[in-house]
């Protein structure tokens, strides 16, 4: 009885991970989109985040795997799969934006749950960036998304940020829905 | 790679009594030494009545049978002829028009009517003879109207790669008939993708791109880095031995030297903090290059065995992409303080901070070569970029790429006509060179994807 | 990994390049000559007293335009042609092979792309289609047709 939960917990949190993978492949669909981040200040000092605005769609928690799920996974399934969401951000900005707040909420308290965890936050960018401007831009997309973890309570050390700039793009397109793709904080798990 | 040693001596109507051995481009990049005492009485074919000084190249003889030789008298024909065409200087008549002028029976013996019926004020003719060493090629500048012969070279040397005695002899004719510094011996370096392995610990599909080294149009080209990462943003050490770039060897951005020729490498910056984008001073002596570690993308200076840093600019937002004035006093390089990338100009030490750019985005500012006091750099001007040019005197800036495809990264050629950048205008990312005009573009690289070139002295 | 910028273009959504034509749907084949004719302005005038170039017995011809050009360009086609295959640019034989190289020669740095041409009245159209042709496709944009103006009785 306990097996199969877990089971059905395990493919709930797959179609998730599958969904949020594949979005960036298709056009994009007409949906509400909550407003960018109205704070920058907020995410460099890292003060708590604002509460979800009532328009927003709920959040998305992935559920935290069961504890064998990930203990079993080598890096390399883990990463494929990752419990981590990537943050996204908008053409030539490294604001972290409420949405991309409440997806590092998210990240910390997977974090948390597993303390052995460490990651590196890649920055990556768009191609509409020059390839030597976006090797700055992509490292302080990184070091945002690090500074507001670490505001979060995340230990420092346990994250390393890297940027590839415009070098390994996610969605090799030339259209907005690609670009939405490459614009983006990722994170890659070291060790756990 | 091999190393060529050309035995030089000048013929023709101006016999210079002495030759000298002299080493040839690589590994020493000297280029052969030019003979001490070369009257120029009567040697340089003069424009007639403003119109350009008409040549033809044909190809050269083949003294000997061999496959080889017959080859290299084709090849140093065609490659002649393209690098003299390539600085304009000269105008170049095409070479399918004199495939009926029968070839000069002998060096000595040109068919000076068939040539002056086809507009040539000029003609270089040339052998190509099997030797013991190598080959042994003779080539010598004919005036066509006063019938004589009034400049010559003879090189020895190997056989391996025959473009080199033509990239000499343009260099040498540009040199002693117009008094100026050709590129046809220049290299170009630049990041490719083309050997398309895996980086190696990631759960994406990323291909490596690692540092190449060509010949200015594109020949010969060799890969020199070999660490299956990342390794971007090559940039010419002044003597052409050394290239200093990008490497994700690591994992995080350093910068890292190569010796090419010595097969060893350097860490200047020795592992504090990430450092990108490092540029050589025009002495070699230093490094500028963008850092973060201080925790903001900064722009630094230090000496080239990683010594002596120090810190230029200091802001809350981006500063990146440095450059190197000619004289090494000043550093342009890009900024995000006024809220866009835009580029800017500081003293070496620090001083004198001072916007030369208003575009909606300007990045990768590369300085010209003296005399030209001029700055390069990649502009926003729709979805992608283009190529503009800003004199620093008067502050105008021209264009000289047009929206196709997206046009980045350029960097100068050493004397300063030329550039080369990015584009995409054929389909995937290619190095192509343009002059500063804009005319004369011209596609260097084909294979897989190739970025951010740079120009050997 | 082609780094282009696409236009921001709503019905063909994702497309390699910026500013990419569409293909043009038909091509229309035209001889190379033709285009050439259809392209060269070909207009007449008459011959001046004083004369550039070579011996040729030019066509005659009621009206012509009087030739303005201080320092006109002349393509002389002898009778001669016919056999050496040679025409005449100002006083400087060349073989016909070599008359588009030596044109694009001629017409660097001028500003007018005009020839004036002294034909003789012996040679046939057909062994001046090749001389248009040529000088076509050296970039001669206008051809004036030299000819002998008829004096009224």
């Amino acid at each position: 009885m306990k097996k199969t939960q877990s089971l059905v917990i395990l493919i709930v949190l797959l179609a998730v991970v599958i969904a949020a993978c594949n979005k960036g492949n298709k056009p994009p669909v007409a949906r509400p989109m909550p407003p960018p981040a109205v704070d920058p200040a907020g995410t460099s000092t890292g003060g708590p985040p604002p509460p979800p605005k009532p328009v927003m769609e709920p959040v998305i928690v992935p559920p935290m795997p069961a504890e064998d799920t990930i203990g079993s996974k080598t890096l390399d399934d883990l990463n494929r799969d990752s419990p981590l969401r990537p943050l996204y951000f908008e053409l030539d900005s490294s604001d972290v934006s409420a949405e991309g707040q409440q997806v590092l909420q998210a990240n910390a308290a997977v974090l948390k749950k597993y303390p052995g965890m460490q990651v590196t936050i890649e920055g990556h960018c768009d191609e509409r960036g020059t390839a030597e401007y976006n090797l700055a831009l992509g490292e302080r997309r990184a070091l945002a998304a690090k500074t507001y973890l670490v505001s979060l309570g995340i230990s420092a050390d346990k994250v390393k940020t890297v940027s590839y700039g415009k070098e390994f793009p996610f969605d090799a397109g030339h259209d907005d829905a690609a670009w939405k793709q490459n614009r983006r904080a990722h994170f890659v798990i070291t060790a756990k | 790679m091999p190393n060529y040693s050309f035995r030089t001596k000048v013929v023709g109507a101006v016999i210079v009594a002495a030759s000298a051995m002299v080493a040839a481009q690589q590994p020493a990049p000297q280029p052969p030494a030019q003979p001490q005492t070369q009257t120029s009485v009567g040697v340089i074919i003069s424009d007639s009545a403003g119109a350009q000084v008409r040549l033809a190249v044909p190809d050269l003889l083949a003294l000997s049978a061999d496959r080889e030789t017959v080859e290299a008298a084709r090849t140093i024909g065609q490659v002649l002829w393209d690098d003299l065409h390539y600085e304009r200087e000269f105008y170049m008549i095409p070479r399918d028009t004199y495939k009926s002028i029968p070839p000069a029976a002998s060096i000595g013996t040109v068919p000076y009517e068939r040539w002056r019926e086809l507009g040539a004020d000029g003609v270089v003719i040339g052998t190509v003879q099997k030797v013991a060493t190598g080959i042994k090629v003779e080539l010598r500048l004919y005036n066509v109207k006063a019938q004589q012969s009034i400049y010559g070279r003879e090189y020895t040397g190997a056989a391996a790669n025959p473009r080199l005695y033509a990239h000499t002899m343009s260099d040498e004719l540009h040199e002693s008939q117009r008094s100026m510094r050709g590129v046809a011996r220049t290299k170009l370096t630049f990041s490719s993708d083309r050997n398309r392995e895996a980086v190696l610990g990631t759960v994406e599909k990323r291909e490596v791109k690692e540092v190449y080294v060509a010949d200015y149009d594109g020949a010969n080209p060799r890969r020199i880095t070999i660490n299956r990462a990342l390794n971007v943003f090559p940039n010419w050490s002044p003597d052409g031995r050394s290239i200093v770039y990008t490497s994700y060897r690591t994992g995080a951005p350093d910068i890292l030297i190569s010796n090419i020729y010595a097969g060893t490498m350097e860490t200047p910056s020795k592992g504090s903090g990430q450092n990108w984008l490092p540029v050589f001073s025009p002495d070699g002596t230093k490094i500028a290059f963008t850092s973060n570690r201080d925790g903001n993308p900064e722009i630094y200076v230090m000496d080239r065995d990683g010594s002596d840093v120090r810190r230029l600019t200091n802001n809350p937002e981006i500063d990146s992409t440095p450059t190197w004035s000619p004289s090494g006093t000043q550093i342009a390089f890009a900024s995000g303080r006024s809220g866009t990338p835009q580029i800017y100009v500081i003293g070496v030490d620090g001083a004198g901070i001072r916007r030369i750019s208003q575009e909606s985005y300007a990045d990768r500012p590369t300085w010209s070569p003296a005399p030209y006091n001029e700055i390069a750099f990649s502009a926003r001007t729709g979805p992608g970029f283009d190529i503009k040019i800003l004199t620093i005197a008067t502050g105008e800036t021209r264009q000289i790429t047009f929206g196709e495809g997206t046009n980045e990264s350029p960097a100068w050629s050493p004397n300063g006509r030329h550039l080369a950048f990015m584009s995409t205008r054929a389909g995937r990312s290619q190095i192509f060179t343009v002059d500063r005009d804009g005319r004369n573009l011209r596609q260097i690289t084909r294979e897989g994807n190739n970025q951010t070139p740079n120009w050997s002295q | 990994m082609p780094k282009v910028a696409a236009q921001a273009d709503a019905i063909t959504g994702r497309r390699r390049g910026r500013r990419v034509t569409t293909s043009l749907s038909e091509i229309n084949v035209i001889p190379l000559v033709d285009v050439m004719l259809v392209l060269l302005i070909i207009f007449m005038v008459a011959a001046p007293m004083m004369q550039k170039g070579v011996e040729v017995n030019l066509p005659v011809t009621r009206r012509a335009d009087k030739l303005t050009n201080t320092d006109p360009l002349y393509v002389s086609v002898p009778t001669s042609y016919r056999q050496d295959r040679r025409v005449f640019i100002n006083q400087d034989s060349v073989p016909i092979d070599l008359l588009g190289e030596r044109m694009r020669q001629s017409l660097q740095g001028r500003s007018d792309k005009q020839v004036f041409l002294r034909g003789d009245g012996e040679v046939q159209l057909q062994e001046l289609m090749d001389v248009f042709g040529r000088l076509k496709e050296a970039g001669v944009e206008k051809i004036g047709v030299v000819a002998q103006e008829r004096r009224n009785q």
